[in-house]
């Protein structure tokens, strides 16, 4: 049973032995795991409810309908966009799909730093394996490769550097491109299409158009949840959910779960609810080549390079993948105005750009303002620089290889390349907030787990230090980036707890 | 749209400068100096706007139109109604989120009189004089100007951008689910169980 606003009529009680608020890569998950062990499973979403017709591929539209605040999140000194789904299906519904497992430096850090045993290939390998086999996941093939990702390859290889296809969530993908406006043709593997009818198969009851206010606790439990029913485009609200459940579950995502938390004044005993905000930023560099390219028609990513994921002396702590955006987004994200930006849009077809995943170890944070209302803070700094320069010259050497007549770094006072003679200019570039744009999507670390109390939010199985039968189960748990997209291992730890909820359910 | 500027709801962010006495005194500044003397001799703003009166209309469009100056091939500002469908979005916004852009408009319109000595009126600039002044703000050593001028690009150019009739000029396709898949094809992954043969009709 789905239900949107449409459907509500008044207020609405249900009892549940789950109640999840969140229906993203985490929530989705873990609530169809526990249909499936058999639980009764109830899940809210403040977003709406999308379908195929819905999707129509424009900016604007897909912009409003998908994204959290229309896309346009981000701190007050508007330095960089934190962009996060906001419907049902979450992020995965606008996300590019790259499904990619945590590497094992990365997960061996989370053992060492904080005690996550769990964290190792062999233990996450089986949930990977699910996640990956009903998301379709696969290597982008030489026919989902487009343009802007063979030049990608062509500069690599030129390079002697090593890259790989990357892996992708699609089945019957018929190129089209719009991937980061959802996907209209059901190609691409979000929630929406893969755990939530699963969930719904499986006799869950799922409300989009509801929006979590209050965790109810009573003797230090969780209890449950009070949602209000609003439309998730007009703000009109319609009635009330109240659910009793055994467990209470947020999924909210890095933003909205240490929101709602902090909203309810509850698991911050650590003092780091909302704390260690990372977003992996996204830089962006674009080279203009003699011939037509039309990046934006295809997958936007289809070839990786994971080489510099590691810092190195001065170099690494970033992966770079393919990438291009539509017009709008496009535009937004050119140096200059006048007839400069022009310039730039004319070169539209021409263009190619690479995208970086920086592994940002400088942490913003979420918290509320006096009023309530969210607060967004977040600035490259301090390590995070020289990995963002480092990109830069890598991903510029790149499009120079690949054949590149004039490369630029989208800064207020862009940078113009023409050789590797000129790369060092990348070293006068300021990373002072609006003189490079940048974008975060992997939103994450925001209520870490762990096994020290003090230095943790929840317990390695997401379990909430202070608050008995209350969990988390997102990105925010993780104490790092992932150094990768980490949807797929959003995916593979829901299962990894959904296991153990199910193994000591009786105990719980 | 990806403007970042204020939209979401939970979401206010203070644009470029901070509640304090600096926002009073530009406040009262504002008062003394009103933008509807910006307004051109002979011309009414549109009477449908909601959200910006009609002084901060023609700085808008004045704004718009240093950034996206006429060129062939392209549309112009006033054919694709960008300033009336930037008002229209913004209207829809809470008011909490969106208050500063009206003080930006007017600090835009008239300089930064608590920082320099000099009252700028911009409406009333030479193109190039625009441009440069645009160009002062992209590149000012203040943290406010460069986070100013990038709300009023953002604004301006995605909102130019997503409109079809600039499409032709770069060369974007525009939606498929519109246009029919004319370039598009089938790819047949290693998932795929049933490739489909190409087609130039819209999927239902």
């Amino acid at each position: 049973m789905i239900k949107t606003i449409a459907d509500i009529s008044g207020n609405v009680q249900e009892r549940a032995d789950v109640c999840i608020v969140g229906s993203g890569c985490g929530g989705a998950t873990l609530g169809a795991r526990l249909a499936e062990a058999g639980k009764s499973v109830v899940l809210v979403e403040e977003g709406g409810r999308v379908t195929k017709p819905d999707l129509n591929q424009r900016e604007g539209d897909m912009y409003d309908l998908l994204y959290a605040g229309g896309g346009a999140t981000g701190p007050d000194d508007l330095s960089c966009a934190v962009l996060y789904g906001r419907t049902l299906g979450g992020s995965s519904v606008h996300y590019m799909a790259n499904s990619f497992r945590a590497p094992e430096w990365k997960l061996e850090r989370w053992r060492r730093d904080f005690g996550l045993d769990w964290a190792t290939p062999e233990k996450l390998g089986p949930y990977y394996e699910v996640a990956e086999r009903d998301h379709s996941v696969h290597d982008a093939t030489e026919t989902e490769t487009n343009e802007n990702n063979r030049l990608f390859k062509k500069g690599v290889e030129a390079l002697g550097w090593k890259g790989e296809p990357a892996r992708h969530a699609r089945k019957n993908c018929i190129n089209a491109g719009t991937c980061l406006l959802g996907c209209p043709f059901d190609s691409k593997q979000s929630q929406r299409l893969t755990n939530i009818p699963k969930l719904d198969g499986l006799g869950g009851r799922i409300y989009s158009d509801c929006r979590a206010d209050k965790i109810v606790v009573k003797g230090g439990r969780a209890r449950g949840i009070r949602a209000a029913f609003a439309d998730s485009k007009t703000g009109k609200q319609k009635g009330e959910l109240r659910v009793e459940s055994k467990l209470t579950v947020i999924a909210a995502g890095g933003v909205g779960t240490p929101v709602l938390l902090l909203r309810n004044g509850l698991a911050n005993s650590s003092g780091l609810v909302g704390r260690n905000f990372q977003i992996t930023p996204h830089f962006f560099t674009m080279g203009v080549f003699p011939k037509k390219i039309y990046g934006y028609r295809g997958l936007p990513c289809s070839y990786v390079l994971h080489q510099f994921e590691q810092v190195r002396g001065d170099e690494g702590g970033y992966m770079i993948q393919g990438i291009f955006a539509q017009p709008a987004m496009s535009a937004a994200m050119m140096p200059g105005f006048g007839e400069e930006h022009r310039s730039f849009m004319e070169l539209y077809a021409r263009s190619a750009a690479l995208l970086s995943l920086i592994d940002d170890e400088e942490p913003g944070r979420v918290s509320l303002r006096d009023d309530g209302r969210v607060k967004l803070e977040y600035r490259l700094r301090g390590r995070d620089i020289p990995k963002a320069r480092d990109f830069f010259k890598k991903s510029v050497a790149i499009l120079l290889a690949a054949g590149a007549e004039r490369v630029f770094v989208p800064a207020a006072e862009p940078v113009f390349i023409e050789n590797e003679g000129e790369i060092g200019k990348v070293d006068d570039l300021s990373f002072e907030p609006n003189r490079i744009p940048y974008v975060g999507t992997s939103n994450l670390g925001t209520c870490r787990m762990g096994t020290d109390p003090e230095r943790s939010v929840t317990d390695p199985y997401g379990r909430v230090h202070d608050v008995e039968r209350l969990f988390i189960c997102d990105a925010s748990l993780f104490p790092s980036s992932t150094a990768v997209d980490p949807s797929l291992t959003i995916m593979a730890n829901a299962l990894r707890i959904g296991d153990w909820i199910e193994e000591y359910w009786e105990r719980l | 749209m990806p403007t970042l500027l204020p939209a979401d709801p939970e979401m206010s962010r203070r644009l470029f400068l901070r509640r304090g006495a600096g926002t009073a005194m530009l406040l009262a500044a504002a008062g003394a100096l009103p933008l509807s003397c910006t307004k051109p001799a002979g011309r009414r703003a549109p009477e449908t706007l909601r959200f910006f009166d009609e002084g901060e209309f023609f700085v808008m469009e004045a704004v718009a139109e240093a950034m996206l100056p006429p060129r062939e091939g392209f549309p112009t500002i006033q054919e694709v109604d960008l300033v009336e469908r930037i008002d229209a979005k913004l209207a829809k916004l809470p008011e909490a989120d969106t208050s500063d852009i009206h003080l930006l408009l007017w600090i835009f319109q008239y300089g930064t009189p608590l920082l320099g000595p000099a009252v700028h009126f911009f409406t009333r600039m030479s193109a190039d004089g625009k441009a440069d002044y645009l160009q002062g703000w992209q590149v000012s050593r203040l943290d406010f100007k460069r986070t100013g001028l990038q709300a009023l690009k953002y604004l301006v150019m995605t909102f130019y951008y997503d409109d079809e009739r600039t499409w032709k000029a770069i060369e974007y396709d525009g939606p498929w689910v519109e246009s029919g898949w004319k370039y598009g094809r089938p790819v047949a992954g290693p998932t795929t169980e049933t490739p489909t043969e190409p087609t130039t009709e819209a999927p239902k």
